[in-house]
């Protein structure tokens, strides 16, 4: 691109996201629960943009017309999981946030292991959460690269490098006052941007939304209904399972459980899971675009199609509008990375060195040492992104969906079951973990076997979280419970 | 109606609200072309009336306190 716009779109941003968020981030008495849940403050809007930003990545921009473009409508699995996905934050949220609050806890891990009285759940949970984030944020971090190299011809490590650093700095700067309010810029940008682009594009092409899909019943109608094109098909049951395992896992992703530490009070928690489908509609626009892509020759069926489609000169919009695109997929990157920073180091420090491994830190040395954690945790993930053509993302994120839901039955088993304890939610987790590292380790090491031991090639989380919960039941009825006191603690 | 009652119904509509989207109900209600509404074919329309119909739930759930009334409100 030829024009100054783009540079002034990008860099103007990356500017005010930086000030945004150091600005945000002196508001706060500087400890660590200030740092980590911002205080518990947040109100409603800072609460909307929060949960939906953090949960539409740079991967649901670029790989949901992507999606639609190779595998046809197996894209609307996004909206299908997000349809029910947050149900379950309604009906925990408001008592999560609240013994967080009684007993000041600002992590998940702390809140289940201080429930179960375990050190171990809740150093193996914090390991996990950051194991699960990296992979995660090396996607973000592609999305970056992908965006700076269209907008300015940048090889894309070195541009992911730039905007990072700045996501760093108003991370370690502002902590999660910066997450929030930066992220209440950078939602509006996705959601304005990509309605615009999801109304425009088929008119501008088309003639509107409706003649478009005329014209892709007409020339691709296998594009509309699964299993879709023959090229990449997927069956009913491969459509469920991503549903199922998406949806169950949803509010277990440590960084979007957190955010009922954040907010202002209990029934806030519940509003924000009320008006999250309006943020999920912004998938729709997204979808129009894989379609709109889907009908014009050429098209890439990598995740650089929406940039391909931006581009494209029937459509004229020149340096304008890629130069929008590039700022709305920016602000999807770093609304996620940052969060996946954020509380990556938080958790780091709290769960692991603090509440697992014992170690004496002060509130104040809690918080340097997550500022640090923070800018580790980016340096590994540029690491492996710059490593990504050596090692596998998609083979990597397998991992990253299977360990969270691993936290989901002693979340539900710990707010609602007063029978579950201790040696059961320690056993529970370990077996869950160990089937999921053995059935990755399969899958590396072994490919033949894995394709005898998991037919339907099913999330391996699966079957962890199966036998995680058989565990966690069986020992819970069998070994004694804890301590009635300790468990009126937890609203039991 | 009593709170035990009032919960159970709500996980009751989540969860077939779950089940519209899956094997096998979606394969059977949801993966065809048409009707189209608004133009937009039957398979997408109808995973945004489940979304539309669990926001109305939901709605409806908040508004009434029906879930976590006794403590939603204190922080």
């Amino acid at each position: 691109m030829d024009s100054w716009l783009p540079a002034v779109v990008v860099f103007g941003y990356l500017l005010v996201a930086l000030g945004v968020g150091v600005l945000a981030g002196r508001r706060g008495d500087g400890g660590t629960g200030d740092f980590v849940a911002g205080e518990r403050s947040f109100g409603p809007l800072v609460m909307y943009f929060v949960m939906g930003a953090t949960v539409f990545s740079a991967f649901a921009l670029l790989g949901t017309p992507q999606r639609v473009v190779s595998r046809g409508s197996d894209a609307f699995y996004v909206l299908a999981y997000g349809a029910v996905g947050f149900v379950p934050m309604f009906f925990f949220g408001g008592k999560v946030r609240r013994i967080g609050a009684r007993e000041g806890y600002v992590t998940q891990a702390e809140l289940v292991g201080s429930r179960y009285q375990s050190r171990r759940v809740t150093a193996l949970m914090g390991a996990a959460a950051v194991v699960a984030f990296l992979p995660y944020l090396v996607i973000q971090l592609k999305g970056a690269g992908i965006v700076m190299h269209a907008a300015f011809g940048w090889e894309p490590l070195y541009g992911a490098a730039l905007v990072y650093a700045v996501v760093a700095a108003y991370t370690v700067i502002g902590g999660m006052r910066g997450v929030g309010w930066t992220n209440v810029i950078q939602g509006v940008v996705m959601i304005v941007v990509v309605w615009a682009l999801g109304l425009w594009i088929p008119r501008a092409l088309f003639g509107g939304v409706s003649e478009m899909f005329d014209r892709v019943i007409a020339e691709h109608p296998e594009h509309l209904v699964l299993p879709g094109p023959s090229s990449r098909p997927t069956s009913a049951l491969a459509y469920s399972s991503e549903i199922i395992v998406s949806a169950l896992g949803f509010t277990m992703w440590p960084q979007v459980f957190m955010r009922c530490f954040t907010a202002r009070s209990a029934r806030l928690v519940q509003f924000s899971v009320v008006v999250y489908p309006t943020f999920l509609f912004f998938i729709v626009p997204l979808v129009l675009l894989g379609y709109a892509a889907l009908l014009l020759p050429g098209a890439p069926q990598d995740e650089t199609v929406l940039i391909w489609l931006v581009g494209h000169p029937a459509l004229g919009g020149g340096a304008a509008v890629m130069a929008f695109v590039c700022f709305a997929v920016l602000a999807a990157s770093m609304s996620t990375g940052d969060a996946l920073l954020h509380g990556g180091g938080s958790i780091f420090v709290r769960d692991v060195l603090v509440g697992g491994l014992g170690l004496p830190l002060s509130e104040r040395g809690q918080t340097r040492a997550m500022r640090l954690s923070i800018l580790v945790m980016g340096v590994v993930s540029l690491g492996l992104y710059a490593l990504s053509d050596g090692i596998s993302i998609v083979d990597l994120l397998l991992l990253a969906y299977a360990l969270p839901i691993q936290f989901l039955p002693l979340v539900l088993l710990g707010l609602y079951w007063p029978r579950a304890n201790r040696a059961a939610a320690e056993a529970g987790l370990g077996a869950g973990l160990v089937v999921v590292l053995a059935l990755f380790a399969v899958h590396e090491l072994a490919p033949a076997w894995y394709a005898v031991i998991n037919p339907q090639d099913l999330e391996i989380g699966v079957p962890g979280v199966l036998v995680n919960l058989v565990v966690m039941i069986t020992l819970s009825l069998t070994t004694a419970p804890m301590a009635k006191s300790h468990l009126r603690r937890f609203e039991l | 109606m009593q709170k035990r009652t009032r919960t159970t119904l709500a996980i009751g509509y989540f969860l077939a609200a779950t089940l519209a989207l899956v094997w096998p109900l979606y394969p059977t209600l949801g993966n065809h072309i048409a009707p189209r509404v608004f133009g937009l074919p039957w398979s997408l329309t109808y995973v945004l009336i489940v979304i539309a119909a669990n926001f109305a739930a939901l709605c409806w759930l908040y508004l009434t306190r029906a879930i976590d009334r006794d403590g939603a409100g204190d922080g």
